[in-house]
C-alpha cells in the first residue's frame, strides 16, 4: 500500500457563526440531496440492466425472464423457463427431449426453435432442435433470457424459426462473484453447478463454468426409462467489444420409446456431445462480426427384440426386412460467419448484415439388424450432406417521430444443398409498427412472411428432397399498458402455413401442400402489490383449431414474493383437454411451489416442488405394435432441495 | 448485386459518424450519480476532477456531454479530486498526492489509501462504499444518509462491501 501525505484542503472544523448558518443550510440542502443517492443508485442500477441493451422490440413478440424472476422462480434449466409461454406447450417427444408444441399441434422435434448463448446459436445442426444437448445448460449464469414469439425476426442471421430464445450470461464485470450449487430431487436426480465471473486487473473479464448432474425420472414400466445425465463447461473471456466463448455440452441419455415399435427403451442409448467456439468483435455499437465454430457428435444405438419402426429402412412386404437394433455414430460441423452495420440518422437507424453458414454431416458408422438376423451397412442414408447459406439482410427502423416508429426488414437466403437435391432461394419479409400513444402504451404490430429449413434428419429419415416449410402471411398484433406495479398484455396473431412437414401413411414426412391457418389471441397481467405479493395471470387460445393433437387453450398463475431473507412462489399451469387419435386427455394443471431462505452470508437454501398435484400435461405416445395411444407426463412429481453460495 | 452493396458500403462509411454511445441512459444516469457524489465529497457544486485509468477517455467524454458540474482537469495541482476510472498501471501521478481519489473500481480501495470510496459492481448490483479513517484523514464530513455506505478500514478488509438492497 502506499502512504498517502495527509493533506487538508475539505471543510473547515471551526466555523464561523455565518458558516454555521451556511452549514445548516448545506445539511437541509444536503439531507435533500443525500436522501437522492439511494434513488440515484437505484436509476443506476436499473438504467445499466442488460436487457436494456440486448432486448429488441423488433425481433418479434417479447417474454423477458429476469435474472430475478429466474432466482424467485427457482428457474434452473429451459424446462422450468418454457413452461409458462404462451401459445405453446412444453412436453418431451420419443426420444426422452424436450420440446414445446404450438397449440394444436404436436411436434416430435421442434425445428422452429432457434436457442442463442449470448450472441451464439446453437440449435442442433441435425435436427434444428437445441434441446437434444442444451436442454440442461444451467441458468445459473444467466443475467436473463429474452423470448421471442413471432414470424420472420430479420436481423440475427439464424435460421429462420418462429420462437427465438436468448440467454445472456452475466457479465462478469458487474459480477465479480463466484457461485457454487448442489441440488438432490426426491427421485434421486442431482445437479452441480460451479461458477466464476470476475473481471482481471488487465481489463479482462472471465466467466468459467462447470456443470453435472443427473435427471431421474419415474420408471413408468420396466422397459421405458428416459434418465439423463449431462455436464456442460462454458468460458467466455471479452475485453474492450472482443467476447470469445466457448462451449461445451454432454448428454447421456436413456431415450425412452425412441423408434420402438413397442413403446420400449431396452437397451439403448443417445449419447451427444457438442462444443463451439465463437468469437464476437464490436469495435464500436454499431458494427458487429461474428465467427463461429460448432462440432456435434452423437452416438446412438437403439433397440427392440420386434421391430423399430423406421418407415424408410422397412419394406411393408417384408417383415424380415424390419430392424430391431440401429447404431449410429455421426459428427455434424457448422461455420459461421455474420458481419453487420447499423448506420444511423436522427431517425433512422439502417441495419446491414451479411451472414454465410456452412453446415456439413458426416456419418462414421450406421447400420442396421434385420428380424430376419442381416446386418446391413448404411453409411449413407440419403446423399445430402453439405448445406450452404447466404443470407443477405437489410432492416430500417424509422422513427416517424418520437412516439411513432416504422420497421421494414428484407432478407434473402441463398440455400445450396448437395446431393442433388434442390437449392431453395427464399425471401423474408417483415414489416412493423410500433406506437407509443401515451407514456405507458405501446402497440406494436407486424407482418411478415418467412419459412423453416428442412433438417438433415427430415431428409435422412424421409428419402425425399424436402422444400421449406412456407409462412406466407403472419400477422401479429400486441398492445401493453404499464404503469408503477402493474402492467397488461394483449395480443392476437394470425398465421397461415404451407408446406408442412408431416408424415404420410407409410410415416415417412413429406410436404404437405394445403393450406394450414392458425389464429390465437393472449392476454396478459401482472401486478406488484407489495414485496410480500406479486401476482401474474396469463391465458392464451386458439380459435377455431384445425388440429386438436394437444390443448388449445392454456394459461397460468404465478405468485411469488419476499420478506427479509426468505422468498416464496406458487405457479400454476393449465392446459386445456385434446383428443390425439382415439385417445382423450382431460384438462391438465401443473402446480409448482418453493420456498428459500438465504442468509447474510449468501448461503441459500432452498425447496421446491413440481407437479405437486400430479396433474401436469400428459403427451400421447402412439404404440405402433398394440395399436393404442399411451400418455406420460411431462413432468415427474418431484421434490427438489438445493443449497447454494454466492461469494 | 455488386453495385448495390457498393452503394450501401459507400452510404455506411457516410453515415458512420453518426453513431455515439454517451447518449445512452446508463451512461446519464451514471454521470448523474457520480455528480452527486463527487459534489458531497468536496463540498462543492461545481467539482474539478483529474480522470485517469483504463476507462478514462470514455468517462470524460461522459463528463463533457452529460454534466456540468463535473469540469475535467488536465492535470492534479488543480483538481478537487481524482478519479480512477477502470485501472491503472503503477501508481498515480506524484503531484497527485494528497487529493483523495475515488474509483469504479474496488481494488482501488486495497491498492491505495488516498482512495476514499469506490461505486463498483459486485453480484450484479452497484456497490458504494466509502473507509471512514480515510474520509477522516480528508476531513470529509459526507451527509449522515451515506452512513450506510461508510465502513471501518478493518471491516473493508474482513467484508466484501456491502450490496444496495
Amino acid at each position: 500500500m502506499v502512504n498517502w501525505k495527509r493533506k487538508v484542503n475539505f471543510h473547515m472544523k471551526k466555523p464561523s457563526r455565518a458558516v454555521v448558518l451556511l452549514v445548516v443550510l448545506l445539511t437541509i440542502f444536503n439531507l435533500s440531496s443525500a436522501q437522492d443517492i439511494e434513488k440515484l443508485l437505484k436509476e443506476y442500477e436499473e438504467s445499466a440492466k442488460l436487457y436494456k441493451r440486448t432486448a429488441r422490440e423488433s425481433l418479434g413478440h417479447l417474454f423477458l425472464f429476469t435474472r430475478k424472476d429466474l432466482e424467485r422462480y427457482q428457474i434452473h434449466t429451459l424446462r422450468d423457463l418454457l413452461k409458462s409461454l404462451p401459445l405453446l406447450t412444453t412436453g418431451y417427444n420419443r426420444f426422452g427431449v424436450l420440446t414445446l408444441n404450438a397449440f394444436g399441434y404436436l411436434s416430435g422435434i421442434p425445428r422452429f426453435i432457434r436457442l442463442y448463448i449470448n450472441e451464439h446459436e446453437v440449435s442442433s445442426i441435425h435436427t434444428g432442435s437445441p434441446f437434444l444437448v442444451w436442454e440442461y445448460f444451467p441458468l445459473d449464469i444467466a443475467e436473463h433470457v429474452e423470448v421471442y414469439l413471432g414470424v420472420g425476426a430479420i436481423e440475427l442471421g439464424n435460421d429462420p424459426g418462429l420462437v427465438i430464445i436468448k440467454v445472456y450470461t452475466k457479465e462478469a464485470f458487474r459480477e465479480n462473484a463466484s457461485k457454487v450449487r448442489a441440488s438432490g430431487s426426491s427421485r434421486r436426480g442431482y445437479d452441480g453447478v460451479f461458477y466464476i465471473a470476475k473481471e482481471l486487473n488487465d481489463g479482462y473479464s472471465v466467466l468459467f463454468l462447470l456443470s453435472l448432474g443427473r435427471d431421474e425420472r419415474a420408471n413408468y414400466r420396466q422397459n421405458l426409462r428416459r434418465d439423463v445425465d449431462y455436464k456442460y463447461a462454458f468460458v467466455s473471456v471479452s475485453k474492450e467489444g472482443i467476447t470469445f466463448d466457448v462451449g461445451y455440452g454432454f448428454t447421456s441419455r436413456d431415450p425412452f420409446m425412441h423408434f420402438s415399435s413397442t413403446n420400449n427403451t431396452y437397451s439403448s442409448h443417445i449419447d451427444t456431445r457438442d462444443y463451439y467456439i465463437s468469437l464476437t468483435a464490436r469495435p464500436d455499437r454499431d458494427t458487429k462480426f461474428l465467427i463461429s465454430f460448432d462440432n456435434h457428435k452423437r452416438n446412438f444405438r437403439f433397440e427392440d427384440p420386434r421391430y423399430l419402426f423406421i418407415p424408410v429402412f422397412m419394406d411393408p412386404q417384408d417383415p424380415q426386412s424390419f430392424p430391431v437394433v440401429f447404431y449410429e455414430n455421426a459428427l455434424y460441423h457448422k461455420v459461421e460467419a455474420y458481419a453487420s452495420r447499423t448506420l444511423r440518422t436522427d431517425k433512422n437507424s439502417l441495419l446491414l448484415a451479411l451472414s454465410y453458414k456452412v453446415y456439413a454431416s458426416d456419418t462414421d458408422e450406421r447400420y442396421y439388424e434385420t428380424v430376419g438376423g442381416q446386418r446391413v451397412e448404411k453409411k449413407t442414408l440419403f446423399p445430402f450432406t453439405r448445406q450452404e447459406i447466404l443470407s443477405f439482410i437489410a432492416e430500417d427502423s424509422y422513427s416517424i417521430d418520437p412516439r411513432n416508429r416504422l420497421i421494414l426488414g428484407a432478407r434473402y437466403d441463398v440455400v445450396n444443398r448437395n446431393g442433388g437435391i434442390s437449392d431453395l432461394r427464399e425471401w423474408i419479409l417483415r414489416a412493423g409498427y410500433i406506437t407509443l400513444p401515451t407514456d405507458s402504451i405501446m402497440v406494436k404490430g407486424f407482418l411478415a412472411r418467412s419459412y423453416l429449413l428442412p433438417y438433415f434428419y427430415d431428409t435422412d429419415f424421409s428419402g425425399r428432397d424436402l422444400k421449406a416449410i412456407e409462412y406466407p402471411v403472419a400477422v401479429s398484433l400486441e398492445g401493453l399498458y404499464s404503469k408503477e406495479d402493474f402492467s397488461a398484455r394483449v395480443g392476437a396473431f394470425y398465421t397461415i402455413i404451407k408446406n408442412r412437414l408431416i408424415p404420410d401413411r407409410g410415416g415417412l414426412l413429406y410436404n404437405e401442400p394445403s393450406k394450414y391457418y392458425m389464429k390465437s389471441v393472449l392476454f396478459e397481467i401482472k401486478k406488484t402489490f407489495s414485496e410480500l405479493l406479486s401476482a401474474e395471470l396469463g391465458f392464451s387460445t386458439l380459435i377455431e383449431p384445425e388440429d386438436e393433437l394437444s390443448p388449445t387453450k392454456g394459461g397460468h398463475l404465478k405468485l411469488s414474493g419476499s420478506w427479509k431473507g426468505w422468498r416464496y412462489f406458487a405457479e400454476l399451469i393449465y392446459r386445456n383437454s385434446y383428443r390425439f387419435r382415439d385417445k382423450r386427455e382431460r384438462d391438465s394443471y401443473d402446480l409448482s411451489a418453493g420456498i428459500s431462505y438465504t442468509f447474510k452470508n449468501g448461503v441459500s437454501v432452498r425447496l421446491k416442488g413440481v407437479n405437486l398435484l400430479n396433474k401436469a400435461y400428459k403427451v400421447p405416445y402412439y404404440n405402433i405394435a398394440e395399436g393404442r395411444v399411451e400418455t406420460y407426463p411431462y413432468v415427474d412429481r418431484t421434490l427438489y432441495l438445493t443449497v447454494d453460495w454466492v461469494f | 448485386m455488386v453495385k448495390l452493396l457498393a452503394i450501401l458500403i459507400s452510404f455506411s462509411i457516410a453515415l458512420a459518424h453518426f453513431w455515439g454511445d454517451i447518449h445512452r441512459s446508463k451512461d446519464r444516469a451514471e454521470a448523474k450519480l457520480l455528480q452527486r457524489i463527487f459534489s458531497d465529497l468536496t463540498g462543492k457544486e461545481t467539482v474539478k476532477v483529474f480522470v485517469i485509468g483504463s476507462e478514462a477517455e470514455r468517462y470524460k467524454e461522459i463528463f463533457k456531454h452529460l454534466t456540468r458540474k463535473i469540469k475535467v482537469t488536465e492535470g492534479c495541482p488543480s483538481a478537487d479530486l481524482i478519479f480512477l476510472a477502470g485501472y491503472i498501471e503503477g501508481e498515480p501521478p506524484k503531484d497527485c498526492r494528497g487529493i483523495p481519489i475515488f474509483s469504479n473500481r474496488r481494488s482501488c480501495l486495497f491498492k491505495w489509501k488516498g482512495c476514499v470510496g469506490s461505486l463498483y459492481w459486485k453480484k450484479g448490483r452497484p456497490n458504494l462504499v466509502f473507509i471512514k479513517e480515510r474520509l477522516d484523514l480528508y476531513r470529509i464530513d459526507l451527509p449522515p444518509e451515506y452512513e450506510k455506505f461508510i465502513e471501518s478500514e478493518r471491516t473493508m478488509l474482513f467484508r466484501r462491501g456491502r450490496a444496495i438492497e
